[in-house]
């Protein structure tokens, strides 16, 4: 089946919708290219049919094509301000709360990126002896997958990781590279809708919930802020976008300036329990 | 700013030049280490910043390195490494001789900027 | 070479081949390519390579036609097809197969060193005692390129720089 102008629209307007992403006439190239693996996978002969069993087709149908669509090179230590804020500001303070592992859950874990770097970070930032567990998860099992592998290809190792980082904590595999085991035993991953009630979950010191709020309407920002206090430790730190804030959402969480960001922290102890009513 | 892309490919140095004169850079070119060194001597300009392949004629990228780090007026030069030379081992031995960062070729123009910021030498007010 | 290397190989060649047209060809355009393409035994005028020496003894041959190798000119040199001299094109397709060389003796037996590359015609282009290990045709703008991993050879040792 051809991929009509229609079904092109069609296709740009769910990518809109779910993921705010502008593709243009003119991207059918990129629609073509990006699409056919999901076509070939759901049994469609044609990435025309595959935009065509959109329109009837399942919401996880829609979710693979928004994903494929959406896909992107990630940085490392994106943004940098939060790595350093991560060093400078938080783990004094978590290091003085306790002896326990340092906690951390990286929420939108997309290829895996994040949860890495925050492991290189904590590899060396703490003390001799001082373990820490980071949870990754996502919403897509693509990610997921990605994720638990920990194997980048060389275009994206050249995303802002840095080069002494690149032969301290990976080795090569095949034409790719590979967190080495000592570091990905320290990781887990999981899958996990923000956008739901949330599967039991130890409590963490620190949450990077980044540029995940921007795709969300008020009412679930307020939600899914609710959810993630309920999960960190008293006195524990969140982290957002750089374009995210919780002001106007969300009056619990204590802003800190940090350098030319800021960062959130929870209530050193529970002022009031927020009881679960909104569901997105 | 001042860059020199060092590297054998006539459109390697085209894409490099490019790319840094579009963040501001004044470029300076050389087709391999010896020219880049002989170059950098007889106009007396130290770069803030050398791309520098590793597979070249007559002075192979190591080589460059490795002399620059003993000339005492370039200590300034920071220098990254643009190859395809992609072995773990090769990438240590390059910032063992002296290197600053490592870019592995093939790479995207926002690679290349990533790995700038890094080294503090994306001027403000560019963004990738 | 035993079967298990070169199929792990060819798995490496064709991911190195993608990562190496997204990066530098075919830019944020994302013109139609196709990785692993068939092998149609397309015809070929040039072919540009580099020879690895040591651990593993051989060469890395990309090969394609005349007007595929101004493409790759036009596009490495941001000109027009019809405006590349044959210097560019050599200049050019011998990048190609320094990236492409350089990323595939990574996953071989180590240490090695790489040669500077060399382009001539396909027509005297001669690669004397060497077996193929294995091949990934790319399809881009409607030209085949065959990316050919070889092994073994005297003339490995030809025109070899130090690394």
């Amino acid at each position: 089946m051809e991929m009509t102008p229609a079904l092109f629209g069609y296709v740009a307007d769910l990518v809109y919708r779910e993921a705010g992403m502008v593709l243009r006439p003119g991207k059918e190239y990129l629609v073509e290219s990006r699409l056919k693996p999901v076509a070939k996978l759901t049994g469609h002969d044609s990435v025309g049919s595959l935009a065509n069993a959109l329109r009837t087709g399942t919401a996880a149908l829609r979710t693979q094509v928004v994903e494929a669509l959406t896909i992107n090179e990630t940085s490392w230590f994106r943004d940098r301000e939060p790595f350093a804020a991560l060093t400078d500001t938080i783990l004094p303070d978590v290091l003085a709360q306790s002896t326990r592992p340092v906690r951390v859950w990286s929420a939108a874990c997309s290829s895996g990126q994040e949860p890495y770097s925050i492991a290189i970070t904590l590899e060396k930032a703490l003390p001799p002896g001082r373990g820490y567990q980071i949870m990754g998860s996502d919403l897509s099992e693509e990610m997921l997958r990605r994720s638990r592998a920990g194997r980048f290809n060389q275009l994206e190792v050249n995303r802002g990781l840095p080069a002494t980082d690149l032969v301290t904590y990976f080795q090569r595999a095949g034409a790719e590279w590979e967190v080495v085991p000592r570091i990905r035993q320290n990781l887990s991953f999981q899958r996990v809708n923000l956008c739901a009630t949330l599967p039991p979950m130890p409590k963490f010191d620190v949450v990077f919930l980044r540029n995940v709020l921007i795709y969300f309407e008020p009412e679930t920002k307020r939600a899914v802020l609710d959810r993630v206090r309920q999960v960190l430790n008293p006195g524990g730190w969140l982290l957002l976008g750089a374009a995210e804030s919780t002001v106007g959402i969300d009056s619990v969480f204590e802003r800190v300036p940090v350098g030319r960001t800021a960062i959130y922290r929870a209530p050193a102890r529970d002022r009031q329990m927020v009881k679960e009513v909104t569901q997105c | 700013m001042l860059g020199i892309v060092i590297d054998d490919s006539r459109a390697m140095r085209k894409i490099l030049r490019g790319l840094l004169a579009d963040l501001g850079y004044e470029v300076l070119e050389a087709g391999n280490g010896r020219e880049a060194l002989d170059l950098l001597q007889s106009t007396g300009r130290v770069p803030d910043l050398a791309l520098v392949d590793w597979n070249m004629p007559v002075m192979t990228g190591l080589e460059f390195v490795i002399e620059v780090r003993k000339i005492t007026e370039m200590r300034q030069m920071t220098l990254m490494m643009v190859t395809t030379e992609s072995e773990h081992g090769q990438i240590v031995r390059a910032l063992a001789a002296g290197a600053h960062e490592y870019v592995i070729k093939p790479f995207t123009r926002d690679g290349i900027i990533d790995k700038l910021a890094l080294l503090g030498l994306v001027p403000v007010g560019v963004s990738s | 070479m035993t079967n298990d290397l070169s199929t792990a190989v060819e798995v490496d060649l064709d991911m190195i081949a993608e990562q190496v047209w997204s990066a530098f060809l075919n830019g944020d355009n994302e013109e139609e390519t196709i990785f692993a393409a068939p092998d149609t035994g397309a015809h070929t005028d040039l072919a540009a390579s580099v020879a690895m020496v040591g651990a593993y003894e051989g060469h890395l041959v990309v090969s394609c036609s005349h007007k595929a190798s101004r493409d790759v000119a036009s596009v490495l040199f941001a000109m027009e097809p019809d405006e590349v001299t044959p210097d560019d094109v050599g200049d050019a397709l011998g990048e190609l197969a320094n990236v492409l060389g350089g990323n595939v003796k990574s996953v071989l037996p180590s240490p090695s060193q790489l040669s500077l590359p060399r382009v001539s015609a396909t027509a005297h282009e001669r690669w004397p005692g060497t077996v193929e290990v294995c091949r990934t045709v790319v399809r881009w703008r409607d030209e085949a390129y065959v990316v050919s991993l070889l092994s073994g050879g005297q003339s490995a040792s030809n025109n070899t720089q130090g690394a």
